[in-house]
C-alpha cells in the first residue's frame, strides 16, 4: 500500500542510507579479524565527533591513524585494533561508550577524550578497572591536581600551561596592563587565571576580566569595553569559531593595530589561523605548536601529513600523532600491554614530539614541554606563527597555586 | 485486562532470564534502558495521556540526578536521597505546571524548553556546588540498606524493580478514575469543562505526576553513572526523550519504554560502526514516519491483528488507532 | 554609556536581530500556513551559508553567490516538501520526527562535504569597510545587514497586504479550509511556501556568514534562537517576527551589559515573560 510518493522518498533514503554506510565501512582502520592472536592489542579512542568538538576529533583521529600507518599498523611491535567511539561531547554518552570499550570490547588501553567533563567521568572508572588512558586533548588542571591518577596520562597540555606559558613575554615586551577575555566555563576560568599569575607575577596587572558565554555570536560590547578600558594589550582564549569571530571582530571594530591582541596556543593554531586570514595578523600567542617549527620530526611529520589528508597539521594533530607514539615507546620499553607495566614506564617517559621534546613529568601526569612565543605574521601569501622566542620545559606545578 | 496481565507476565519473564543470556555489557545497557524508559514513560504520560508535549522534561531528570550529587554528601541514607529527588522535582513540577499549563500546544513546548534551559544553565554556572561544565561525582553508590550496590547484576535488578514499580503505578494512574477524566480532557476539554471539571487542576496533577517520576529516573541515572553533569538537563536530551516516546508509540504506557530502549540501543550499535551515525539514524526516523503507523508498539498490533484475525475481512478495526488528533497547532 | 557606545550597540543588536528575523520569518510562515514546525529549517541555514561559501571559493562573486544559494537551498525545499512534509500534513508529531530525522541528515551530509573545520566567509569588497561613531568604529557591513532586513520586512508587508498571493497565504493562516474550497490548489501554495522559507533560510544564512562563520553543530543553536522569535512574535505573523527579532537582538546586546551574569539565559527569560503576559505571543491570535 505504499503511495508513489512514499516509493520515491523510502528509496532516496535508501541511497542515503547505502551511501554513508560505504564511507562508513572505512572507519575501522584494522581489517584483520586477527583478535585471537596474541601479538595484537585493542585500542579504544573516546572523540567527540559531533557537535563542536569535532575538528579537533578529526585532527586527533587524523595524527593518531597517521601514526599507525607509518608503522605498518603495528605499537610496541603489537598488531593494533582500534575502536574509535563518539562521546558527542557528553559525559553520559561516554560513559556507556567507555563500558562497551572496556567490558564487551576488552580493550588494552583507551585514548582520551576531548572534553574535560568526559575525561573527569571516565576518572573514576579507570582507577576501577585499571586502564591506561592516554589523554590526547582533555586539558582540565584537576587531572594533574585533586584528580590525578595513575592510569591518566595526558600528552597533549593543560589549561595551567596554556595560559600562564606567555605571561611573562607579555608583560616584558608588551604591555604592563591588560583586559583577559575568555568563555564563560572550566576551562576558559582556567587560561585567564593561569594568565593573570604569571602576568603579574612579570609585574603586569589585568585590569579587567570577562567571560562572555560559550558560543557568544558578538563580541562588539566587549570590544567597546576594551576600547574604553584602553589597557595595554588584551588576552584572549577563544576556541574554534567563537576564536574565528572574535578575531575577524576585534579586526572589523577597528581595535587591531591598536591595542595588541595575544592569547594562548588557539590563536596560533591553523583552525583560526586558517579561516581568518589577514585578520589574525600580528596576533602574539603562546604556542606548542606550528608547522613551521624547525625540527627533524615535524619536518618529516608535516610533510607526511600533508600527503595524506592534503592539509596542515595542527596542535591536536600532534596530540593525536603523540598519543600512537606514547603507547608504541611504553610498550616497546615495557614489553608488556599490562597496565601496572605501562604505568611503571610512562612515568617520566620522554620522547621527540613534532613539537620538540617532551617528558611526562610524573608529579602532574603531564608533559614538560616547550612553549613558543610567536607572532603571526604574513609570508608568502600566508599567515604564519613567527617563533620569537622560545619559554623552555613549561613545567605545571605539583599543586594547584593557593590563591 | 486478561492480556494486559498475560504480557506483564511475559515482560517478569524477560527480565529475569536476560541476565543469563547477556554479557557484563548487555547488563550494563539494558540497566540504562530501564531508566531511560522510566523517563520516557513519565514524558509519555503527559504526551499521550494529557496532550502537553513538553522539550524541558530533562529539567526534572537533571533535578533529580543533582539532588542525588549535591545531597549524597549529607544524607548517606540512598532511600531519603530518591525520597527529596522525587519531592523536589515533583513539587518543581507543581509550582512551574501551574504557570505553563495555561500557554497550550506550541507555546507550551516552547516555555518547557525555556524551563529546561534555565536548570541546564544553573548547573552550569553554580560552578563552586555543581562543578560547572566539568560536572561532580556522586559521592556514594546506591545502597538499599544491605550493602552497596555496585555490582552490575545488582543494578540491574534495582532498574528492573524500579522499572515494574513505575509501570505498575502509571498502570493504577492511568485506569484510576483521575487518569479517565483526564484522558477525557485531552480528547475534548470543552466537553469535560462543560461537564463541570477543573481541567486545569487534572492537567497539572498529571503534570506534576510526570515531573516526579522524571525526577526519580533522574536520581537513579545519578546512582548508576556515579556522575552527573549539566548534559542531562540540557534541550537535546529532552529532544531525545520525545524522539523515544514518539518512536515507541504516544497514547500507550509501554511504547515509550520500547521506544527508549531501540533508541538507545540503535544509538549505540550504529555509532560504533560508523561515524556517520546521524545520517543513519536521522534516515531510520524518516523512514519510521513514512512507513510507520504512529510508533513501535502500533507495529505488535497491527503484527497481531494480521496474525489472528486474518480470516476477517475488516481487519482495519485492528489497525493501530491514530492517537493524535488531526488538531491543528493554534 | 556615552551616545556613540550606545549607538554601537543598538545597531550591532539591529543587525543581529534582522538575522534572526530572515530565519524566523520563514519559519513562522511555514508553521502559521501549513502548521509544520520545521526542525530542519537550522540546517537550511547551514546549507544556504556553505554552500555560498563554496561559490565563492570558485571565484564567483558575493552577489551571486547569494543569489546562486538561495535559489539551490529553495530547490532543496522543493524536494524536501514534495518527497516528505507532503506525507504527514497535520500529524504534528510525526512532523517532529520527520524534521528531526531531516535536521541530522542534512546537518551531517553537511559535514561530510565541507569538513569539520569551522569555516567562515569574507566581507564582499564592496562593504568592506568602517564608519566611525565617535571614538568607536562600525562595520559598514552590517549597517547593510541592517538595511537588507528592514528592506525584506517591507517587501513581505507589500506583498502581504497587497498581492493576491499574500492575501491567499494570509487566508491559509486563518483557515485552510477556506482556501481549499476557494478552489485554490493548496498544495502549490504549500510547496511555495516551503521553498520560500527555505529560501529566507539561506538568505541569512549567506548574509550571516561573514558575521557568524560555519561550525559544526551550529544549525541547533540558529534552531533553537530562531524558534524563540517564532514564539515572542506569534505564530504565523511576519510582523509579530519582526519585532520579535529585534527585541532579541537587543536584548542579547543589551543584555551582555546590563545583566551579564544572565547571558546565557536572557533569551528564554525573555519568552518566558512575554508569554506569561501573552500566552499567544506578541501579535499571536488568542488561542481558542
Amino acid at each position: 500500500m505504499v503511495g508513489k510518493g512514499k516509493f520515491w522518498s523510502v528509496l532516496f533514503i535508501t541511497i542515503m542510507l547505502i551511501l554513508s554506510g560505504c564511507s562508513g565501512s572505512a572507519v575501522s582502520n584494522s581489517k584483520s579479524n586477527s583478535s585471537g592472536e596474541k601479538d595484537t592489542i585493542k585500542i579504544g579512542v573516546i572523540l567527540s565527533s559531533t557537535g563542536t568538538f569535532a575538528p579537533l576529533a578529526e585532527s586527533i583521529k587524523n595524527g593518531f591513524n597517521l601514526y599507525l600507518e607509518e608503522n605498518d599498523n603495528k605499537l610496541g611491535g603489537k598488531k593494533v585494533e582500534i575502536k574509535f567511539e563518539d562521546d558527542e561531547a557528553n559525559p553520559q554518552v561516554a560513559l556507556r561508550k567507555y563500558r562497551q570499550l572496556v567490558k564487551n570490547e576488552k580493550v588494552d588501553i583507551l585514548v582520551g577524550p576531548i572534553s574535560s567533563a568526559v575525561a573527569y567521568a571516565l576518572r573514576d572508572e579507570v582507577e576501577k578497572d585499571k586502564i591506561i588512558l592516554i589523554d590526547a586533548n582533555a586539558a582540565g588542571n584537576d587531572l594533574s591536581w585533586s584528580k590525578k591518577s595513575d592510569y591518566i596520562y595526558r600528552l597533549s597540555f593543560s589549561n595551567w600551561q596554556n595560559g600562564s606559558s606567555a605571561g611573562e613575554y607579555l608583560a616584558k615586551n608588551v604591555g604592563k596592563t591588560a583586559v583577559a577575555i575568555a568563555p564563560d566555563y572550566p576551562a576558559g576560568k582556567e587560561v585567564v587565571s593561569a594568565f593573570k599569575e604569571a602576568f603579574e607575577a612579570a609585574g603586569g596587572k589585568v585590569v579587567k576580566e570577562i567571560y562572555p558565554k560559550l558560543g557568544t555570536n558578538d563580541f562588539a560590547t566587549y570590544l567597546t569595553d576594551v576600547a574604553q578600558v584602553k589597557p595595554e594589550l588584551v588576552f584572549t582564549f577563544m576556541a574554534g569559531s567563537d576564536g574565528i569571530r572574535f578575531v575577524q571582530q576585534y579586526n572589523d571594530f577597528g581595535l587591531k593595530g591598536k591595542i595588541p591582541l595575544s592569547g594562548p596556543m588557539e590563536f596560533g593554531d591553523q583552525l583560526i589561523l586558517e579561516p581568518t586570514g589577514e585578520a589574525a595578523e600580528g596576533i602574539i600567542s603562546g604556542i606548542l605548536y606550528s608547522p613551521w617549527l624547525e625540527n627533524e620530526e615535524n619536518k618529516k611529520f608535516v610533510e607526511a601529513y600533508q600527503e595524506k589528508y592534503g592539509k596542515l597539521p595542527n596542535t591536536f594533530s600532534v596530540g593525536g600523532y603523540d598519543s600512537a607514539k606514547v603507547i608504541d615507546i611504553a610498550i616497546k620499553e615495557a614489553g608488556s600491554t599490562n597496565a601496572e607495566d605501562l604505568i611503571k614506564v610512562l612515568k617520566g617517559i620522554s620522547f621527540d614530539s613534532p613539537r620538540g621534546p617532551i617528558t611526562i613529568d610524573p608529579k602532574t601526569n603531564n608533559p614538560i614541554q616547550n612553549f613558543y612565543i610567536a607572532k603571526n605574521t604574513k609570508k608568502d601569501n600566508q599567515i604564519v606563527p613567527e617563533v620569537l622566542e622560545t619559554v623552555e620545559k613549561v613545567t605545571m606545578p605539583e599543586k594547584a597555586p593557593a590563591n | 485486562m486478561k492480556k494486559n496481565i498475560l504480557i506483564f507476565i511475559v515482560f517478569l519473564l524477560i527480565a529475569f532470564v536476560l541476565p543469563f543470556v547477556l554479557s557484563v555489557y548487555g547488563i550494563d545497557l539494558v540497566s540504562e534502558i530501564f531508566i531511560m524508559a522510566i523517563f520516557a514513560m513519565s514524558l509519555g504520560l503527559i504526551m499521550g495521556y494529557a496532550g502537553m508535549v513538553s522539550l524541558g522534561h530533562a529539567g526534572f531528570f537533571g533535578i533529580g540526578a543533582y539532588t542525588v550529587a549535591l545531597l549524597g554528601p549529607h544524607i548517606p541514607n540512598s532511600y531519603l536521597l530518591l525520597f527529596f529527588s522525587i519531592c523536589l522535582s515533583g513539587l518543581l513540577a507543581l509550582v512551574t505546571g501551574a504557570i505553563f499549563i495555561r500557554t497550550s500546544k506550541f507555546y507550551f513546548l516552547m516555555i518547557t524548553l525555556a524551563f529546561g534551559q534555565l536548570l541546564f544553565a544553573l548547573a552550569w554556572q553554580l560552578k563552586q556546588w555543581t562543578g560547572g561544565a566539568d560536572g561532580m561525582k556522586v559521592s556514594a553508590p546506591l545502597n538499599l540498606g544491605f550493602g552497596e550496590i555496585v555490582s552490575p547484576i545488582g543494578i540491574y535488578s534495582v532498574m528492573a524493580a524500579a522499572f515494574i514499580i513505575v509501570y505498575l503505578l502509571l498502570r493504577f494512574f492511568v485506569e484510576s478514575p483521575v487518569g479517565k477524566i483526564v484522558k477525557g480532557i485531552m480528547e475534548n476539554e470543552a466537553r469535560m469543562s462543560a461537564l463541570g471539571y477543573d481541567v486545569r487542576i487534572y492537567k497539572l496533577l498529571t503534570y506534576t505526576f510526570s515531573g516526579a517520576l522524571a525526577g526519580f529516573a533522574g536520581s537513579l541515572y545519578g546512582f548508576y553513572n556515579l556522575f552527573v553533569s549539566p548534559d542531562v538537563s540540557s534541550w537535546m536530551f529532552s529532544g531525545q526523550v520525545m524522539m523515544m516516546v514518539i518512536i515507541g508509540g504516544v497514547g500507550t504506557l509501554i511504547g515509550p519504554a520500547i521506544g527508549a530502549g531501540l533508541f538507545i540501543f540503535l544509538q549505540n550499535f550504529i555509532s560504533t560502526y560508523t561515524e556517520r551515525w546521524p545520517i543513519i539514524m536521522g534516515a531510520l526516523l524518516v523512514i519510521l514516519v513514512l512507513v510507520g503507523k504512529g510508533g513501535i508498539i502500533h507495529w505488535f498490533a497491527l503484527l497481531k491483528s494480521k496474525i489472528f484475525y486474518k480470516k476477517r475481512k475488516n481487519s482495519d478495526d485492528y489497525a493501530p488507532q491514530h492517537v493524535e488528533k488531526e488538531e491543528v497547532v493554534n | 554609556m556615552s551616545l556613540s557606545i550606545f549607538s554601537v550597540q543598538l545597531l550591532t543588536g539591529l543587525a543581529y536581530g534582522m538575522l534572526y528575523f530572515m530565519i524566523a520569518a520563514g519559519l513562522t510562515i511555514i508553521l502559521g500556513v501549513m502548521n509544520i514546525v520545521n526542525l530542519a529549517h537550522g540546517t537550511l541555514f547551514l546549507l544556504g551559508s556553505y554552500m555560498a561559501f563554496t561559490f565563492m571559493n570558485q571565484q564567483f562573486s558575493f552577489w551571486i553567490a547569494l543569489l546562486l544559494s538561495v535559489a539551490v537551498t529553495a530547490v532543496i525545499g522543493i524536494i524536501i516538501e514534495k518527497l516528505f512534509i507532503r506525507q504527514i500534513y497535520g500529524k504534528e508529531l510525526e512532523q517532529v520526527l520527520l524534521t528531526f530525522g531531516l535536521a541530522f541528515v542534512i546537518a551531517d551530509t553537511a559535514k561530510w562535504i565541507w569538513g569539520t573545520e569551522p569555516q567562515t566567509m569574507a566581507v564582499p569588497a564592496l562593504l568592506d569597510s568602517s564608519i566611525s561613531i565617535g571614538p568607536m568604529v562600525f562595520p559598514f557591513y552590517r549597517l547593510f545587514v541592517v538595511l537588507i532586513g528592514c528592506l525584506l520586512a517591507l517587501l513581505l508587508w507589500y506583498f502581504e497586504s497587497k498581492t493576491r498571493i499574500g492575501a491567499i497565504i494570509r487566508a491559509g493562516v486563518d483557515d485552510r479550509a477556506m482556501v481549499s474550497a476557494l478552489g485554490i490548489n493548496v498544495g502549490v501554495v504549500f510547496t511555495g511556501v516551503f521553498a520560500f522559507g527555505a529560501g529566507l533560510a539561506a538568505l541569512s544564512g549567506v548574509l550571516g556568514g561573514p558575521l557568524i562563520g560555519m561550525y559544526t553543530g551550529m544549525e541547533s543553536d540558529i534552531l533553537v534562537t530562531s524558534l524563540i522569535v517564532v514564539v515572542i512574535g506569534g505564530l504565523g505573523s511576519w510582523k509579530g517576527s519582526f519585532i520579535g527579532a529585534i527585541l532579541i537582538g537587543l536584548i542579547e546586546t543589551f543584555g551582555k551589559i546590563w545583566f551579564p551574569s544572565l547571558s546565557m539565559l536572557i533569551v528564554f527569560l525573555l519568552m518566558v515573560v512575554v508569554l506569561i503576559i501573552r500566552p499567544q505571543g506578541l501579535f499571536g491570535r488568542e488561542v481558542a
